[in-house]
């Protein structure tokens, strides 16, 4: 098992009351599967998406990934966990403009502390396989929608994560890039790569094997 | 019609500006803070700079008033020795002989005198006496009596108002009577106090002719300041060539023999800045406080406009909407230039109440009796506008252009435009300000190690505790009583006399040594009691100290058959050609004593640190002393005063005593070197401040241009201490590049100022280093709070979509 998430709880207060944003949430992930996020806006996907992430706490529950207990853990032994085994791809590509295509991939690599020769070739080998290598030196702004997110999508793999969470990813494209896209994923999912997605669209939602449905922070079973 | 569309226009130019600054709580403290400390600094400054600018031009007649001066050089001198002080014969003879003088005035210091008013005794420092036309040459403003007739008689009196409230209180003063010197005295004026940026100072002023010395017309000795009017202020070349001429034929035979005497002359208003004879370097205190002033109100306009620029990628949406909806791109300026003119009139009225208030704080530390009367209203309202109209453009221009710039649709994106050469000039912006700061604290601390060594080198003289007794008004029959009296003290070890204080010894002779005598060479000397070497200290390297038989032989009546000891230091054995053991017992003339080399004395400073150790001779005689030199055993000083005072009083129960330490004598040499560290200590303090209010502005913008790609960097993997890093590095790289620029500036200065000192410490490296550190832990802790409170953000909040 990758993760389970039990009986997770997670709340902000405003005005003296509480308002749930995940609330007794159960949740398991095998290795290898490709599960799809849906529901309405608010109903809680990023959330869960960023708790599962380890970007964002809760309040109540145990999240355990690869038998470890996260809600125990301290900052940094977190975010070693997370820098080895999840990579992200948000809606919104978020690359650092200031770089480039090259640099963005490389990026996490440099965070990981891996040799100069050896990320070179990582870099080379992801440009390679994402078909981008006369790209390389360009800054984010020159490339089309569906080129970023494509780059997006190599830095989150360029560590050779585990997990990949994707909030949205084709939220920004249109519809032949965003089938590009979920191709890729669906490709890396036969690799090996587990991949979650929070997604509105019915027919992103068909590549993954499971679909988990939110409603207000719950599991909307109906 | 068209002036009331344009009164609105403005109005609304200043409403959304006001506006703005509201809402930009941020930015506009901090401009505005660092602004208004600009503003006071260079206040405070301007003020000092026009009070020694208008030095000595209050006179109406000032343009024709000039001050005479007087050279000496013998044949070994290099250069001519220039004293203030002239003999009494210029000014008779300069208004007898050239009809361009309508009027001369000699001015002769009368100091240290007991003044009996009633029963009343007044230790006056500041007294002088002049000549009759003294009063219509200056223009000062008499309250009481007139300036025609005030210096007529012998022993009239004028007094400053402060010196007549303090002898009469709030009495008419003209016409009373008091007792100087055992004559009576009668106050014939009263004139408002004397102006601070007046060279001629005093408390209360005598006729001339109420001393001896007005009697013969003197060529011999130069005691007197010497002012002559002339008819035309164009006519100062003639005399002068005149004077040249008189004095040529005058010192006809010494000229023959190689010595030259001559009288020079300059403008009254240019004494004080321009000649060396005022008290010295007031013009270099003109250019480093202008200096100063200057780029201090720089640094803090830099601030504003970094911060505006800095702001920009945030207002490109309204500049956008506004050039949509038909702004020109005059019109934004204008917008901008009235964000500015905001800020800028604001800081200039609080700058100008912090100057107000921090005026007294600062005359102190400057060593100038500075007020707002300084603050002439002529100039002061002219120096505001000049100052407003300034600091409005410079601080609002550049950001006014940049930002009107933009084409609205790229601005209404509110897409990241490429700021690429705004950042760097900026980034240019920030090096100039550190540049400064870390340049100030540099000089700061190469001062500071110059005034420590000047105050901790062994100068071969031991200062301390020694005590220095004014002893002008003992006889030199009475030292040896004063002396047995004091010694009587256990807590005193021993007492002395000499003519000069020993930290700073003036007189100029000449000594013959050998046989033959014939070889004159110029020689600093002072006459001393026997017990002045073994005192101080001084090391003698061969012979032996002076005694009681070396006493003895100076005493004898008549002069003629006196027998002189000297002891000369190694400088001088030296330039004679000698050395120390050949020296003793050689035959030598100073100024007509005869007598012997007794001992040789390890070179000590005997002037300040500025000078060279030059030749000196010192001698015993008992003719006159001006300080009596008392060691004590040390401990608690203030307890051996008071006893020193209970002796005095028993001695001279109507004088009062005067002392000071040797040490603090020593200190007083290097009075304008301890202003020039203060001042450069604190303006070193501010300047870093200012910009650090800068930097800190600017780390915040960059902390929130930066928030999406900290957040995915966060999310990438980075920790904080790796983002905290990044965030700082870029500003520290920034300081490293000052500090580099910084070291050869301040090299440069700082070795110029150090030429000034003939004893100096070598140009500490290690300082600049040091200083390099201070600037860059300052502006590290300045950034790093910004930076880690971007680190230590939720990534997810910053990179939430909707």
């Amino acid at each position: 098992m990758l993760l389970e998430l039990k009986n997770i709880f997670k709340w902000v207060t405003q005005g003296g009351k509480r308002i749930y944003l995940l609330s007794d949430l159960n949740f398991k992930v095998e290795e290898g599967e490709f599960i799809s996020i849906m529901g309405p806006s608010g109903s809680g996907k990023s959330t869960l998406l960023n708790v599962i992430g380890m970007l964002d706490g809760f309040q109540e529950g145990e999240y355990n990934f690869l038998e470890q207990p996260v809600h125990t853990m301290k900052d940094k032994e977190r975010s070693k966990l997370y820098k080895e085994y999840i990579g992200f791809v948000f809606q919104a590509y978020h690359l650092i403009d200031e770089l480039t295509v090259y640099e963005n991939i490389e990026t996490p690599l440099l965070y990981k502390n891996i040799k100069s020769s050896e990320r070179k070739a990582l870099v080379a080998d992801m440009l390679d396989r994402f078909n981008i290598v006369g790209k390389k030196d360009l800054f984010p702004n020159q490339l089309s929608g569906g080129q970023q997110q494509l780059v997006g999508i190599a830095r989150a793999l360029i560590t050779k994560p585990k997990l990949i969470l994707a909030d949205e990813p084709t939220g920004n494209l249109n519809s032949k890039q965003s089938e590009e896209i979920m191709q890729l994923f669906k490709e890396l999912n036969q690799e090996g790569v587990t991949i979650i997605q929070a997604t509105h669209s019915e027919s992103n939602a068909a590549y993954g094997s499971r679909i988990l449905h939110l409603l207000d922070g719950r599991r909307d079973n109906t | 019609m068209r002036s009331l569309e344009h009164n609105i226009m403005i109005r609304n130019y200043f409403k959304i500006a006001y506006r703005n600054l509201l809402r930009n709580k941020l930015t506009t403290g901090l401009s505005l803070f660092g602004l208004i400390l600009g503003v006071a600094c260079f206040l405070l400054l301007a003020t000092y700079i026009l009070n020694e600018l208008r030095y000595d031009t209050f006179h109406d007649k000032a343009d024709r008033i000039v001050f005479a001066n007087f050279n000496y050089q013998s044949p070994s001198d290099i250069t001519a020795e220039r004293s203030q002080v002239t003999p009494t014969a210029v000014v008779p003879v300069a208004k007898r002989e050239f009809s361009e003088v309508e009027e001369g005035a000699r001015f002769y210091r009368f100091n240290n005198r007991e003044v009996l008013v009633g029963n009343q005794n007044f230790n006056e420092k500041n007294m002088a006496i002049a000549d009759a036309s003294f009063f219509n040459i200056f223009s000062f403003n008499f309250l009481e009596g007139n300036p025609e007739d005030a210096l007529k008689q012998p022993n009239h009196l004028v007094l400053t108002k402060t010196t007549a409230q303090k002898y009469f209180g709030n009495r008419k003063a003209l016409g009373q009577l008091v007792e100087i010197d055992n004559k009576s005295w009668k106050i014939s004026g009263v004139i408002d106090d004397i102006p601070t940026y007046s060279t001629l100072q005093f408390d209360l002023i005598g006729a001339y002719g109420s001393s001896e010395r007005s009697k013969t017309e003197t060529w011999n000795s130069a005691n007197d300041w010497s002012f002559l009017l002339l008819h035309k202020a164009s006519q100062m070349e003639a005399v002068q060539k005149k004077l040249n001429q008189y004095t040529n034929y005058l010192f006809s035979d010494d000229y023959a023999s190689g010595y030259k005497m001559w009288i020079g002359l300059e403008p009254i208003t240019r004494v004080h800045l321009h000649s060396e004879i005022s008290s010295g370097n007031a013009l270099t205190y003109i250019y480093i406080f202008s200096g100063i002033a200057i780029l201090l109100l720089l640094i803090a306009c830099i601030n504003f406009a970094n911060l505006m620029t800095a702001k920009a990628s945030e207002r490109l949406k309204e500049i956008g909407i506004r050039k949509t909806l038909g702004a020109a791109r005059v019109n934004l300026i204008f917008q901008f230039l009235a964000e500015s003119a905001i800020i800028t009139g604001l800081s200039i009225i609080l700058g100008v109440l912090l100057a107000f208030l921090l005026l007294p704080a600062f005359g102190n530390v400057a060593n100038a009796e500075i007020g707002t009367q300084s603050w002439n209203l002529t100039y002061f309202v002219g120096l505001i506008i000049t100052l407003f109209v300034l600091v409005t453009s410079v601080a609002g221009a550049w950001p006014a252009l940049v930002l009107s710039k933009f084409k609205p649709v790229l601005a209404l994106k509110g897409k990241n435009l490429s700021f690429g050469s705004t950042a760097l000039l900026r980034k240019s912006l920030v090096v100039f300000q550190f540049t400064i700061s870390i340049a100030f604290i540099m000089a700061t601390l190469v001062t500071k190690k110059q005034l420590y060594f000047i105050q901790h080198t062994d100068t071969g003289l031991n200062r301390n505790n020694v005590i220095m007794l004014d002893a002008s008004n003992v006889t030199s029959g009475e030292l040896a009583t004063v002396q047995s009296e004091l010694r009587k003290n256990e807590t005193i070890s021993s007492v002395t006399a000499a003519y000069d204080a020993p930290v700073n010894v003036q007189g100029g002779y000449t000594i013959s040594v050998g046989t033959g005598l014939e070889d004159d060479m110029s020689i600093t000397a002072v006459p001393v009691d026997k017990d002045f070497v073994s005192t101080l200290g001084i090391k003698i390297l061969a012979g032996t100290d002076f005694t009681l038989s070396d006493e003895k032989l100076v005493k004898i009546e008549p002069n003629e058959n006196r027998q002189y000891a000297f002891m000369l230091n190694e400088k001088a054995v030296e330039n004679l050609g000698l050395t120390a053991e050949t020296a003793i017992g050689q035959p030598a003339n100073i100024n007509g004593r005869q007598g012997f080399i007794k001992a040789v004395l390890q070179d000590f400073n005997f002037t300040s640190l500025h000078e060279k150790i030059s030749p000196i001779a010192i001698f015993v005689e008992y003719d006159y002393f001006g300080e009596i030199l008392v060691k004590t055993a040390g401990g608690n000083p203030t307890l051996t005063i008071s006893e020193i005072e209970k002796t005095w009083q028993s001695l001279y129960p109507d004088k009062t005593l005067n002392y000071t330490f040797l040490d603090d004598a020593y200190a007083a040499l290097y009075k304008s070197e301890k202003r020039t560290a203060t001042i450069l200590n604190i303006f070193s303090a501010i300047t870093i401040m200012v910009s650090c209010l800068g930097l800190f502005g600017l780390s915040v913008f960059t902390a929130m241009q930066r928030q999406k790609e900290i957040g995915i960097r966060k999310v990438l993997g980075a920790s904080i201490t790796q983002v905290t890093a990044m965030l700082t590095s870029d500003f520290l790289r920034l300081v490293v590049i000052a500090i580099i620029i910084a070291a050869p500036l301040a090299w440069y200065f700082m070795t110029g100022w150090l030429q000034g000192f003939a004893f100096k410490i070598r140009m500490p490296y290690d300082l600049f280093l040091l200083a390099g550190a201070i600037g860059l832990l300052i502006a590290f802790l300045t950034v790093s709070f910004q930076a880690i409170k971007a680190a230590i953000a939720n990534p997810v909040k910053s990179l939430r979509t909707e």
